[in-house]
């Protein structure tokens, strides 16, 4: 054997298992040497033979071709991380676990930043849940991803009916094309954002005017008016846990069905007439912000009161269109 | 055929090849043979395979308990032959089998599909 060939030899041994490589390679170089030759034998002159013995070895070596593959050949491990088999599952649980966690991540340590930092702010906030929410989401990513390489290499290859089902997934039947072809993903992304939305509306009247740089206004105090009865707190978050149940109801069903749509559009009603009657007859803003001259003035009042029933007519146009869609 | 065809068909032909080395190296196997006789038997019968795939199968097979490997040193250079066990024979029948039935089959289809 040449050099060449004992090069060309070890490359494939490299990439085979420790274990067989002594059998590989006993094997690739029984076949050069027969290949070779096989090519030296059929050249006409006993001299052409000689001077030909290392191009025969070229050209059979090239024969073979890459080394790595050849290796590939005789390792027949999977050459993706993840096959056809466990894509469905991969992807499945990419939808649900990352959009949880993202939530879950954001929520968490929103709450921790606010409840740990002494004067909490919009760019701390920000920057604290953001920077822990990315990577809380790429660990999950990164696990996720390497659970289902080592369940694709794991997993027996004779049994492919129960491949590509984690334990206890049922087996796919037609009922399951209505589920996703009405579905969604989209309808579940919609109310996971319009809970985020509702839980923001929620702490505004608690966010204090410090935590958008505009402290010194009022000394710090929230943006609404803290004087207001706590009938009209507890009516503004009874309407919106209300708002957030219906959200829960599109999630929980996966599609929205003219149940939950109907419900979130008369809770929208109450909301926008409930801040509609609290804009019309009551101090909301912080009496120090303004100076009378922003939401307590006729025209702020007539604006405030004509943004939150364009918001509504907005939301009732997409809703009833989202319907219409998910009817077809 | 245009260039995109032979693209095709090449491809197609490459998937129907596959199994059939299989089934024509475990006949072939039935007197025993090295993987470079088997190869230059291949070739004559018209079945043609890269040694590069033919090498790596014949380990495969050999795992799967249809070939028994055996070296031979007492030739000039050391060889690996392969004889089919009987689990390979009883395999090759059944494959050979399924080849006639899918041969029969086809003639059938394209003769009714014929106009």
């Amino acid at each position: 054997m040449t050099a060449l060939t004992e090069r060309y030899v070890d490359v494939v041994l490299a990439h085979v298992p420790e274990d067989q490589r002594e059998e590989i390679g006993a094997e690739i170089h029984a076949m050069i040497a027969d290949m070779v030759e096989a090519r030296q034998s059929g050249a006409a002159d006993p001299a052409d033979a000689a001077i030909t013995s290392g191009a025969a070895e070229r050209e059979v070596l090239e024969q073979l071709g890459d080394p790595a593959a050849l290796a590939r050949e005789y390792a027949r491990t999977p050459q993706h991380l993840i096959g056809p088999d466990w894509y469905p599952v991969y992807m499945w649980a990419l939808r649900w676990i990352l959009p949880l966690v993202g939530v879950a991540a954001l929520l968490v340590n929103g709450i921790v930043y606010s409840a740990t930092e002494a004067r909490p702010q919009l760019g701390g906030l920000i920057g604290t849940a953001l920077g822990q929410t990315v990577g809380a989401l790429l660990i999950a990513f990164a696990t996720l991803t390497i659970l289902l390489a080592v369940v694709e290499r794991t997993s027996g290859a004779e049994d492919r009916s129960a491949r590509g089902r984690l334990p206890g997934m049922r087996p796919w039947t037609v009922e399951q094309l209505g589920d996703r072809a009405a579905s969604g993903s989209s309808v579940r992304a919609d109310a996971l954002v319009s809970l985020v939305l509702i839980a923001l509306l929620a702490a505004v009247p608690v966010i204090p005017t410090s935590f958008l740089y505009v402290g010194h206004l009022n000394g710090g105090e929230p943006f609404v008016n803290p004087g207001l009865a706590a009938g009209w707190f507890l009516g503004y978050w009874g309407l919106l846990a209300l708002l957030a149940a219906t959200e829960v109801w599109k999630a929980v069903r996966a599609r929205l069905t003219p149940g939950p749509a109907f419900a979130g559009i008369t809770v929208d009603v109450l909301i926008a007439a409930f801040l509609t009657v609290a804009l019309l007859t009551q101090r909301v803003l912080h009496p120090a912000l303004g100076d009378e001259g922003l939401l307590d003035g006729a025209l702020g009042t007539v604006l405030a009161v004509a943004a939150v029933w364009a918001i509504f007519a907005c939301d009732l146009v997409s809703t009833l269109r989202a319907l219409r869609e998910s009817r077809r | 055929m245009s260039s995109q065809e032979n693209e095709a068909l090449a491809i197609h032909q490459q998937e129907l090849r596959r199994g059939t080395v299989v089934l024509a190296s475990l006949l072939t196997c039935r007197t025993p043979q090295y993987g470079y006789s088997l190869l230059s038997g291949l070739e004559e019968a018209g079945i043609r395979v890269e040694a590069n795939t033919l090498y790596p199968l014949l380990r495969r097979l050999e795992k799967q308990g249809l070939l028994r490997a055996e070296w031979n040193t007492a030739e000039a250079r050391p060889r690996k032959y392969y004889t089919l066990t009987e689990a390979g024979a009883r395999v090759a029948d059944a494959l050979y089998a399924d080849w006639l039935d899918l041969t029969s089959s086809l003639t059938a289809l394209r003769k009714e599909t014929t106009p």
